[in-house]
């Protein structure tokens, strides 16, 4: 069966489309998938820093595309799981440097010998944004909590479905629990009000992101963290199986929780 | 003929000039060839074509355009720029043996890089993401934390040295080196990386007595 090419995009800058791609990497890689993670950040690469991998980059994937080096000489194996590769992006060139055309002739070859490539897409609605979801099978829209990532996020789904990319889905990220609790945050139910599309995860803030993305460990290797276990859930979901959305408070029960979050709770 | 741009000057004013002057000669440079050099001032790739526009519009041919990047061949030039993709016979440069030392007077940060026939020594630090490919050896007058790749035509007698040696990837001639994945500890003193037995070894520049190490 051939594989199938996931796009991760937000259109905002910062809301964490690098980290989720290293750490559904990382999760499908666990669940004993052939992955392949493409940078396609040309210019800003940052996915090969957050997996510990930058040390091991010789060629890149404007080397690939130009015909410079062959995909198996550029692909590196992760340091942690064998069947887990990333395809790092060009510091030193720009956007252009891949075209959209030569996006879907590379996916079309890791198709043939993986079961997921996930794609890191840069920041943007301009050109990068166009060459990363160059033959991409679906989206999968990074948003936080805020007004404006959320107003970001719409943007991308309209472009998305004018690219013939319909249906996306979603992952809210960086929800801070107390601000839940306390009402502050703006809330689940409303961004899906807004974007009206699938929700895919519910990832909480946890410090541990930071710690591990300066150490090129992805959290979802770190069992006790909140992060790690909404980004296995997302993996497991990602794979077709039915996992209920977490608890993020402990000892309250998930469903109190994810009323509050919705805001049914009265 | 050797066409040097200057540094501080305007660019748009730089292309005035240039066509100014050649244009003032009549048809005396005609059929002459040329090699741009643009000192270490940054180019963009537009501003180059600009440039060689200029000139060949005056019947002149390029030959090659010398800058911070390093050389590069223009049209009709016989040779690619020796590359790391490919692998080249053994051989010392004669850009080396002349001594042809290309210096850079800066940091170079992350996405910036040289690539130069000769040696290069850089007068700064080089960061992550960043990336120096020279024919012969790299001298880093400071951090070098990025990626280096002395002798890249093949010469294995090349040597990286900087003040503070910590490169994300080292390469000399066909071997690479990387950085370990956990956070080691580097002395705060200059090093020198060269291949020694077919590996590339890092060793203190300067030996106990104080006295240079190569």
């Amino acid at each position: 069966m051939e594989g199938r090419a996931l796009v991760i995009t937000s259109g905002k800058g910062g809301v964490g489309k690098t980290t989720t791609v290293a750490n559904l990497g990382i999760g499908l890689a666990m669940l004993g998938r052939q992955v392949v993670m493409v940078d396609a950040d040309i210019g800003l690469r940052n996915l090969d820093i957050v997996m510990g991998l930058e040390n091991r980059i010789v060629y890149d994937i404007v080397n690939v595309t130009e015909g410079k080096c062959k995909i198996r000489q550029a692909l590196i194996r992760d340091k942690r799981f064998d069947n887990l590769f990333l395809l790092p992006a060009a510091q030193s060139r720009d956007k252009d440097a891949v075209t959209p055309d030569q996006m879907k002739a590379l996916l079309t070859e890791l198709k043939k010998e993986f079961d997921y490539i996930l794609i890191d897409c840069p920041a943007g609605i301009e050109g990068g944004f166009k060459n990363a979801i160059a033959g991409a099978d679906k989206a999968i829209i990074v948003t936080t909590p805020e007004v404006s990532a959320v107003r970001d996020a719409d943007r991308i789904v309209g472009l998305l479905e004018a690219s013939d990319l319909p249906d996306p889905r979603l992952i809210v990220n960086r929800v801070k629990i107390d601000m839940v609790r306390r009402g502050d945050m703006l809330d689940i139910r409303d961004i899906l009000d807004i974007l009206s599309i699938e929700l895919l995860g519910i990832v909480p803030e946890d410090e541990n992101i930071i710690v591990s993305t300066n150490r090129g460990e992805p959290v979802i290797l770190d069992d006790g963290s909140r992060a790690s276990q909404a980004f296995r859930n997302i993996t497991r979901r990602l794979e077709g199986e039915e996992v209920p959305f977490m608890s993020l408070e402990p000892g309250n029960g998930f469903i109190a929780f994810i009323k509050r979050l919705m805001g049914l709770a009265r | 003929m050797l066409i040097v741009i200057p540094k501080r000057r305007e660019f748009e004013d730089i292309k005035r000039r240039l066509d100014e002057k050649l244009g003032g000669t009549g048809r005396f440079f005609d059929g002459g060839r040329v090699i741009i050099d643009l000192g270490d001032r940054w180019a963009s790739e537009k501003m180059i074509s600009e440039l060689i526009d200029i000139v060949e519009r005056r019947g002149l041919t390029v030959l090659k355009v010398v800058g911070p990047f390093g050389v590069r061949l223009v049209g009709g030039a016989d040779t690619d720029l020796p590359s790391q993709s490919q692998s080249c016979e053994p051989v010392a440069s004669p850009a080396i043996a002349a001594g042809n030392t290309l210096l850079v007077k800066r940091t170079l940060r992350s996405g910036q890089g040289i690539n130069h026939p000769g040696n290069v020594v850089v007068l700064g630090d080089v960061n992550p993401g960043a990336e120096v490919i020279a024919g012969g050896d790299i001298i880093v007058m400071g951090t070098l934390r990025g990626v280096a790749h002395a002798g890249v035509t093949g010469n294995e007698g090349a040597i990286v040295v900087a003040l503070r040696l910590l490169p994300t990837q080292l390469r000399v001639a066909n071997v690479i080196a990387r950085a370990p994945d956990e956070r080691s500890k580097s002395p705060n003193t200059p090093e020198v990386a060269r291949i020694r037995d077919g590996m590339i070894v890092i060793e203190s520049y300067l030996t106990p007595g104080g006295k240079v190490g190569f």
